[in-house]
C-alpha cells in the first residue's frame, strides 16, 4: 500500500469580511475531502484574527481541519487551544518558527514553514508538517531527503514528519499551460513562491507524479483566485485523484491529527479530555 | 418614554464537559427569548480565550449579542482589538467585551483597548459594546465615561434608583445623553427568578418590570441556571406587558440595546 496523499488549501480572501464566503470554500473543501484549510492571514496586511475566521467556521464543517497561520503562535496559544476545543480536535497551527509553534500548541497539528534553512532544523526537529518550495519533483524530493535527515539526526522517525509541497495555483488558463515557453505543467519560481498555471487534470498529473516519486506527502495549495481555482481544484483536480484512487473520498477519521495520518503527542489530548 | 427592559444572560460552562454543544444550547435558548446578549464568562475556565469561543458561537446564533468576560491583565491590546474587530464583523455587528482584571492595568487597558484602531475596516458596530462592573466610585465613573453597558447588583428598588440616577446624572460630564448607557441588575439565576410556576412566573415578571419602570435598571442580566424556563414562562408575560420586545428590530447588539453610534465614530 503505498503512502497516503494529504491536501490541504488556503481560503485567504483578501478584503473579504464577510463569514459566508469564507464558510462557502471551507465547505467546498470539505466537500473534496481535503486535510485541511488554512487561513494565512498576513497576505492582505494585517486584518482578521485567523483563529477567529477558523473558529466562526468550525460549527458549519464537520470533518475538515483548520488551521490559522500565527505570527507569534505561543501569544495565541488559548485562541488555538479554543479552536481545537469548538472544532472537535481539527486544529492546526501554521507556524513561521517550529520552535514557538511546538510550545504554542501540544496537542493541535503543528505546521512550519520550512523554506529557510534555520526553519527547516526547527520543522524537522518539532513540527508535525514541513512545507517546502519547490519548481520540480526533484527539488522537494532533496528537500525532503534533508527534512528526514534532520529528524533523524533528533531522534526522530521521518516517518512521523509529513512533507507538503506549497504551492500557489492559478487554473484559469484552461487545460494546458497557455504561455509560450512556459515549459509545460510544471511550476515555476514567482517572490511569492512557485506557482503552477495551468489546467486542473494536468495538476492532478503533477501531484500524482510528484506523490509516486515520493518526493513529498502531499501539496497545501494557495490560489490566486480563491473561489475560482478552490472550486476547479476541487471538482477537477480532486475529482481526477480520486477517481484514480488516489486520494480519500470520505473522511475515516475525525481529527485533523488522524487525517494527516500522525499518532496523538504525547500530551494528553485536549478535546478527548474534555469533550 | 421608552420602558421596553433589556434581557442578558450570562454562560458559564466553557470547557466543561459538555463540549461545545453545551455552550451552543443556552446561546440558542437566550436567542429563541430575544434576549440583548449571551454574556460568555471565560475567566479562569478551561477555555482561556473567550473571544475566540464567541466566533464559533456566531456561527449557531443569527441575533443575539455576544459578549465575554475578558481577563485584560496581561493582555496584548493590539490583539483583543483585533480579535473583537473579527467577531464583530464575522457576526455582522453582535460583538460585546466585558473587560475584567486582577492588576492596576484595567482602566489604562480597557482605555488603550477602547481608543486602538484596527486594520480591519468597517466594523459594522464601529467598537464593541463595552460592558462593565460594579458599583464602587471609580466603577461608576468608569461606566460613565466609556461603557455602554453597566452592570450593577439587584437589591432594594430604592437603591437601585439612586445608583441608576447618579450614574446616569454622570453621563453628561463626558458628553453623553443619559440613553448612551444602560444598566442592567444583576438578578442571579434566570430559574431562581421564576422559581418554575405559573405564579412565579407572573410574579416575577411583574417585579422585573416595576423594577425598570420605577428607574432602578434599563434591564437583567441573568444567569443560566433555569433559561430554559424563564424563556418559556416570563418573557412571553413580559411581552404581554408590552416590556419586551416581540421580534428582534435591529441587526447589532448596539442596535438591540437601543445605542447610537459610538463616540468617535460615525
Amino acid at each position: 500500500m503505498g503512502a497516503l496523499l494529504h491536501l490541504g488549501a488556503a481560503i485567504d480572501q483578501p478584503g473579504v469580511y464577510d463569514a459566508g464566503a469564507y464558510a462557502e470554500l471551507a465547505r467546498l473543501a470539505e466537500r473534496g475531502g481535503l486535510d485541511f484549510v488554512s487561513v494565512d492571514g498576513g497576505f492582505a496586511g494585517p486584518g482578521l484574527d485567523t483563529a477567529g475566521v477558523l473558529a466562526r467556521l468550525a460549527p458549519e464543517t464537520g470533518r475538515i481541519g483548520l488551521v490559522p497561520a500565527l505570527t507569534v503562535p505561543a501569544r495565541e496559544a488559548d485562541a488555538v487551544t479554543v479552536l481545537d476545543w469548538v472544532s472537535g480536535g481539527r486544529a492546526g497551527v501554521l507556524a513561521a518558527d517550529a520552535v514557538l509553534g511546538g510550545r504554542a500548541a501540544g496537542h493541535p497539528v503543528v505546521l512550519v514553514d520550512a523554506t529557510g534553512r534555520p526553519a527547516r532544523v526547527a520543522a524537522a526537529r518539532y513540527a508535525d508538517v514541513a512545507l517546502v518550495r519547490a519548481v520540480s519533483a526533484a527539488q522537494a524530493a532533496e528537500l525532503r531527503g534533508q527534512l528526514a535527515a534532520l529528524a533523524a539526526e533528533h531522534g526522530r522517525d521521518p516517518r512521523d514528519l509529513r512533507v507538503l509541497a506549497s504551492l500557489r495555483i492559478d487554473l484559469g488558463d484552461g487545460e494546458r499551460a497557455a504561455e509560450p515557453g512556459h515549459g509545460g505543467g510544471g511550476p515555476r519560481p514567482t517572490p511569492q513562491g512557485p506557482l503552477y498555471r495551468g489546467g486542473p487534470v494536468d495538476l492532478a498529473e503533477l501531484i500524482a507524479v510528484w506523490h509516486a516519486e515520493g518526493a513529498v506527502d502531499g501539496f497545501h495549495f494557495v490560489p490566486v483566485e480563491p473561489r475560482r481555482d478552490l472550486e476547479r481544484l476541487v471538482n477537477g483536480t480532486v475529482a481526477v485523484l480520486q477517481h484514480r484512487g488516489l486520494f480519500r473520498t470520505f473522511y475515516p477519521g475525525a481529527t485533523l491529527r488522524e487525517h494527516l495520518g500522525l499518532a496523538l503527542p504525547v500530551a494528553v489530548s485536549y478535546a478527548g479530555s474534555v469533550g | 418614554m421608552n420602558r421596553r427592559l433589556h434581557l442578558a444572560v450570562r454562560v458559564d460552562g466553557a470547557g466543561g464537559p459538555g463540549g461545545f454543544p453545551a455552550l451552543e444550547r443556552p446561546a440558542r435558548t437566550a436567542e429563541r427569548g430575544l434576549f440583548d446578549f449571551v454574556l460568555v464568562r471565560g475567566r479562569r475556565s478551561p477555555v482561556p480565550e473567550p473571544v475566540t469561543l464567541l466566533d464559533a458561537l456566531a456561527a449557531v446564533t443569527a441575533h443575539t449579542g455576544l459578549a465575554a468576560t475578558v481577563d485584560v491583565s496581561g493582555v496584548e491590546p493590539f490583539q483583543l482589538v483585533r480579535r473583537l474587530a473579527t467577531l464583530d464583523g464575522l457576526s455582522g455587528g453582535r460583538a460585546g467585551w466585558h473587560p475584567v482584571s486582577g492588576g492596576t492595568s484595567y482602566a489604562d487597558t480597557v482605555r488603550e483597548v477602547s481608543e486602538t484602531d484596527v486594520a480591519v475596516p468597517s466594523t459594522p458596530q464601529g467598537r464593541p459594546v463595552l460592558i462593565v462592573t460594579g458599583e464602587s466610585e471609580e466603577q461608576r465613573e468608569c461606566a460613565a465615561a466609556r461603557a455602554d453597558v453597566l452592570v450593577t447588583s439587584y437589591g432594594p428598588v430604592e437603591t437601585g434608583r439612586a445608583v441608576y440616577a447618579d450614574v446616569k446624572r454622570r453621563l453628561a460630564r463626558y458628553g453623553r445623553q443619559p440613553g448612551e448607557l444602560r444598566i442592567l441588575a444583576d438578578a442571579g439565576p434566570a430559574g431562581g427568578v421564576s422559581d418554575g410556576t405559573a405564579t412565579g412566573a407572573r410574579r416575577s415578571a411583574a417585579e422585573l418590570e416595576a423594577f425598570v419602570r420605577e428607574g432602578a435598571a434599563d434591564g437583567f442580566l441573568l444567569g443560566s441556571g433555569g433559561l430554559e424556563e424563564f424563556v418559556d414562562r416570563v418573557v412571553p408575560l413580559l411581552q404581554e406587558r408590552g416590556a419586551f420586545r416581540t421580534a428582534y428590530e435591529g441587526a447589532t447588539l448596539r442596535s438591540h440595546l437601543g445605542l447610537g453610534a459610538p463616540a468617535g465614530k460615525g
